[in-house]
């Protein structure tokens, strides 16, 4: 049992293996009596907790923990060092806020999806080498899309559709990206690219990662599908993909200058489309692809400041983003609904949410004081000192966009605006509110204490946010976006429509696609009908009488017996798994896929 | 969970005098204003940044210029007629 021994020297507990076991036993358990195994959820996040901060506290430097040899290869499944530990430290936080956030879901589904999502993120941050990754970004994948199509709606069934296409797409460029790598290389080692020595395999890779990062123009996969999932869903979804891809980009791809410039396009393109979008979970997806540009153009920058802006921001995002999903989930959960037009004057009917909701959004508008100051003047100010200075006011001008859509625009229509709502609201669950009470004490908490932060990160770089200068900016900044707000606000009113975005371009690919696989099997098809009725039928006709003859002398008792014993035999049950869905085929391979892992590992 | 009805009351009250706050937002601005004659960047990182009063000009002027630029060019150009998005669950 060569496993066994492997699993011995494992010298951590890998936070992906509780998700797991915890996956497989709510393979076990019953929806109806969830009130029991709810509190179950919290196990996996809390020994995450123990187990990352146990590695921070321990010896410093790089330390592979967990090599497994599997297929002939070694599998790097524990690379810990400053790096990895930093996202691993927020990753284990969110899954721990985002489980209380969801406790109330008697849905076994969503937290199975949940826990494959949040195992795939942390195999990720510690692969050590591109194989195991991928393992892993494929299972963030396919754990991802369940939140998703777990909803329930035709909407969400078809987003989770193109959500799964394009991240398939995405893996295939990692995979062949890493086998070509393989093939010239030799090794799968996942190590940083120097931006003049990367070869066309580098950049094979890089697209995958692009993907997963919500890379302007291949995002759009993002604002179509996040809106669309679950309302606890959309927590998990929030926090794991992208930041995952921001840790991958980080490791790999520091200073490539199209990461700089194209993180500072997806700034403000995320920016401008919140600024005009009605339904508010979309509004906060536009800002995720906004908000990753900061750290997306940080890493691509590549000083020690940038990139430790690019970790502090991810890490803060992470909290502040998951909050505002949080408060967008409530008044979906509550009212019904999350279009700006069909919300207002819920301030009064909402006061912790409005209250919870609005922490985040001065949070990720970097006002002093909360996480996003300490975070985003980072990465501005490390553009600024590299002398990228069009960069910098780039970042500058999305945040005002940032204030401007999700600090003003949104609570302003979801809240105020219209006189005092008296829509009726469905109670919110306590766990829903804790949740949303332990990320905004952490974003005050990193707000008010930076270093607890900033001791995290993996460059030494000295930056001190709370200068009297630094402070007087961010106020500038914000207080006229506010006044800009209200001399347009007649003008920002949100209206009900779908934007035109990349995703309409790739249905459109589909449907053309479609047809032209369509037009012409048509038109064979109408050809060999006639050929079919003009001279198959009149052959098929005499062969019939020959096959009935043969069939009625010396077929039928051979048949008889056996049909009986299929018939008995399971094929009831065969018959009733074929559900037709592709999603329960998607699950059944998952399934089989880490069973045939697992006895691949253990008696390999 | 019941939400506090002390707390929405209040914020009744502060809706009722929005008036008030509005004073208040351009009294803060204008103090902001002041201090900026005061307090100047260090190092600025380009010649605008060292005078005072561009952040708020910058903030401003984007502000004003997005909201008419997206609203009213943009979005005609790119809205469509909404799906049936099923939020109502």
């Amino acid at each position: 049992m060569t496993g066994l021994d492997q699993l011995a020297g494992i010298h951590f507990l890998h936070p992906s293996i509780a998700f797991l076991a915890l996956a497989l036993a709510l393979a076990f358990l019953k929806n109806d009596q969830y009130r029991i195994w709810r509190w179950l959820l919290l196990a996996p996040p809390v020994m995450a907790i123990a187990s990352v901060v146990s590695l921070t506290m321990g010896p410093g430097g790089a330390r592979e923990l967990a090599a497994v040899s599997y297929l002939g290869q070694t599998l790097s499944l524990g690379r810990v060092d400053t790096l990895s530990l930093v996202f691993a430290h927020v990753f284990a936080i969110q899954s721990l806020i985002g489980f209380i956030y969801a406790l109330h879901v008697p849905s076994r589904g969503q937290h199975m999806a949940a826990c494959l999502y949040v195992a795939g993120a942390f195999g990720c941050v510690f692969a050590g080498d591109y194989l195991s990754l991928f393992i892993f970004w494929e299972l963030m994948s396919i754990g991802s899309v369940f939140l998703i199509w777990l909803r329930g709606t035709p909407a969400a069934t078809a987003a989770g559709f193109r959500y799964l296409l394009f991240h398939i797409f995405g893996g295939l460029f990692l995979l062949a990206g890493l086998l070509l790598r393989h093939a010239e290389l030799g090794t799968f080692a996942f190590t940083a690219v120097a931006p003049d020595a990367a070869r066309y395999f580098d950049y094979v890779i890089l697209i995958g990662f692009l993907v997963n990062a919500a890379f302007v123009p291949l995002h759009a996969w993002l604002p179509d599908a996040y809106p669309e999932g679950t309302v606890t869903g959309a927590v998990f979804l929030s926090a794991f993909t992208t930041k995952t891809a921001v840790y991958v980009l980080a490791r790999g791809y520091a200073g490539f200058e199209i990461l700089a410039v194209g993180g500072c396009v997806m700034c403000l393109y995320g920016v401008f489309y919140a600024t005009i979008e009605n339904n508010t979970r979309r509004i906060l997806a536009y800002h995720i692809v906004s908000q990753v540009g900061y750290m997306v153009c940080g890493i691509g920058i590549g000083t020690a400041m940038t990139l430790d802006g690019a970790c502090a921001h991810a890490y803060a995002h992470i909290l502040y983003k998951g909050l505002l999903f949080m408060g967008a989930g409530c008044l979906l959960y509550s009212a019904g609904t999350a279009k700006l037009t069909e919300l207002g004057g819920l301030a009064s009917r909402l006061p912790l949410v409005m209250i919870g909701y609005m922490v985040g959004a001065v949070s990720i508008s970097g006002m002093p004081l909360f996480n996003g100051f300490v975070t985003k003047t980072m990465t501005i100010t490390g553009a600024a000192e590299a002398h990228r200075t069009w960069l910098a006011l780039g970042m500058e001008l999305a945040a005002v966009g940032t204030f401007l859509s999700v600090g003003i625009k949104l609570p302003y229509f979801a809240f105020w605006a219209k006189p005092k709502s008296t829509a009726e609201l469905k109670p919110i669950p306590w766990n829903m509110y804790l949740g949303m009470g332990i990320a905004s004490a952490l974003c005050l908490f990193i707000g008010l204490f930076p270093q607890t932060l900033y001791a995290l990160l993996p460059f030494p770089t000295e930056y001190v946010p709370y200068t009297s200068w630094h402070v007087l900016q961010a106020c500038l900044l914000l207080g006229f976006t506010g006044l800009g707000f209200s001399f347009m606000r007649k003008i920002i009113v949100p209206h009900p429509s779908r934007n035109l975005d990349f995703d309409f371009l790739y249905r459109a690919v589909g449907r053309g696609f479609v047809k032209l696989v369509s037009v012409p099997t048509a038109a064979v098809d109408n050809v060999w009908t006639d050929v079919y009725a003009k001279i198959g039928l009149r052959g098929l006709l005499a062969a019939g009488r020959g096959t009935s003859l043969f069939d009625g002398k010396g077929i039928d008792g051979v048949i008889d017996g056996s049909a009986r014993g299929v018939r008995e035999g399971g094929g009831a049950t065969v018959a009733r798994a074929q559900t037709g869905r592709i999603q329960d085929y998607l699950a059944a391979a998952v399934a089989l896929g880490l069973l045939l892992f697992a006895a691949v590992w253990f008696l390999g | 969970m019941r939400e506090p009805n002390s707390l929405g009351a209040w914020l009744d009250a502060a809706r009722n005098n929005a008036r008030a706050f509005k004073i208040l937002l351009y009294a803060v601005l204008a103090v902001l204003v002041g201090l900026n004659v005061v307090i100047l960047p260090r190092h600025p990182h380009f010649e605008g940044e060292g005078v005072p009063g561009f952040w708020a000009v910058f903030a401003l002027v984007a502000a004003i210029g997005m909201v008419v630029v997206l609203k009213k060019i943009v979005y005609p150009l790119l809205a469509r007629p909404e799906e049936d998005t099923n939020d109502r669950s």
